[in-house]
């Protein structure tokens, strides 16, 4: 395939560009460069925000543990995706365990206020957010992952390939692959339980 | 390879309902400067802490775990082993089992207890979980795309482990190509072509087709 790149790119932030420079960084300053990136990472896999911030110190736990073992032989943001992953993975077996309800954050939903011009039309859409969620949650995290950022964040499938520190062809299937459950969640909602803004 | 169309755009082939489910996302919370600090303050104990101590907490919590398990398997071996071996059971220990026998209702000989089927050694290899092999198999080469840097010879390792769990699988040019840049990472440049030329005889236009020929063809 012409268009696979030889590997992945690093960075394209040229102010964190510098691998060799960030294998020097300290823990505080991984946090400050990087912590807007693990904070999304967590969203991204669905970490909810009654734990986020408890999730975000159980990876920063493990970046401090192992900072000494990062060898600048890939970007930092993809070693601390990969940190991300094993923690949130644990969180979900977690939550699953305690049979959890994963219920999306409605604060978040405030700031749609302004915009939705009715109260039924905010309680709508917080039911498909809730839907969303749901279906979400029954991915694999690995799919998960590359289907918010493709499908909700609109990141191009190179971004997620550097995001996520695997060949362009292996996101492409996972992202197909995360369709094919998405469609499949979907219909067995059948239309009886789907919201519809009309 | 065209790049797939969202299921949000025009043209974008999204299933019914779909995409009022993926307009209603919320979205991440916002990364704030006071929520920045608050984890700020707890990433600087954190960073207060020695490395080192960390890793001394998980190794005692690690050494508590193995010494538990370790014990209750002990404990199980040793009943087996009775109910193992009825003809060289002690008096007292057959008259220990009669007692405990009791509690559940007739007294039951130790000899007419049944042998339990213990493994007598562990098998060569755990056989491997086949939940998804398709995702199995990209796991697999991950791991070892992983290790091209830092380990080539595990990295080779798990590609020779892909040809033998994976005879069929669909990422044998990938695996192929993780296995010449190994060979190139140990340093065992004739290999690597060798393995590089081989793959491009079974996929001249694969996916990895040019940079195997990189490999093969410098």
């Amino acid at each position: 395939m012409p268009g696979l790149p030889d590997a992945i790119p690093r960075t394209t932030n040229p102010a964190h560009d510098n691998a060799e420079d960030e294998t020097r960084l300290t823990v505080t300053q991984v946090h400050e460069r990087h912590g807007d990136y693990v904070w999304r990472t967590l969203h991204r896999m669905g970490v909810r925000p009654p734990h986020v911030e408890d999730v975000y110190q159980e990876v920063f736990l493990v970046v401090h543990r192992r900072l000494r073992t990062f060898t600048g032989q890939s970007a930092i943001t993809t070693w601390l995706y990969e940190i991300c992953f094993r923690v949130a993975a644990g969180y979900r077996r977690k939550a699953h365990f305690r049979r959890e309800e994963l219920v999306p954050d409605w604060s978040a939903l405030e700031s749609l206020s302004s915009q939705a011009p009715s109260p039924e039309r905010q309680l709508a859409t917080s039911r498909q957010a809730k839907q969303l969620e749901r279906i979400l949650d029954t991915m694999p995290l690995e799919y998960r992952v590359v289907f918010v950022m493709f499908e909700i964040e609109g990141m191009s499938s190179e971004q997620i390939a550097e995001t996520v520190g695997a060949p362009l062809g292996t996101v492409y299937s996972r992202l197909y692959r995360a369709r094919k459950r998405f469609a499949r969640a979907l219909s067995r909602l059948g239309p009886g339980q789907m919201e519809n803004k009309s | 390879m065209n790049t797939p169309v969202r299921w949000l755009e025009a043209g974008g082939d999204a299933p019914r309902g779909a995409a009022d489910l993926l307009s209603a996302a919320a979205p991440p919370p916002a990364f704030s400067d006071a929520l920045r600090y608050r984890l700020a303050l707890g990433v600087a104990k954190t960073a207060a802490l020695p490395a080192t101590t960390v890793w001394t907490s998980l190794l005692v919590k690690g050494a508590l775990v193995a010494t538990l398990g370790g014990a209750s398997g002990f404990v199980v071996h040793t009943v087996a082993s009775k109910h193992d071996a009825p003809a060289t059971v002690s008096a007292p220990v057959a008259a220990r089992a009669v007692v405990v026998d009791q509690t559940l209702g007739a007294p039951v000989a130790v000899e007419a207890l049944p042998a339990l089927q213990l493994p007598t050694a562990p098998p060569d290899r755990a056989p491997r979980l086949k939940l998804d092999s398709r995702l199995e198999e990209a796991e697999l080469l991950e791991k070892a795309r992983s290790l091209i840097g830092s380990n080539p010879a595990a990295a080779l390792k798990l590609t020779a482990e892909h040809s033998r769990d994976f005879p069929r699988g669909r990422l044998g040019a990938e695996a192929d190509l993780i296995a010449a840049q190994s060979l190139l990472g140990m340093g065992k440049v004739a290999a690597a072509k060798q393995r590089a030329k081989a793959s491009l005889s079974r996929y001249p236009s694969g996916l990895y087709a040019r940079q195997l020929r990189e490999i093969a063809e410098p």
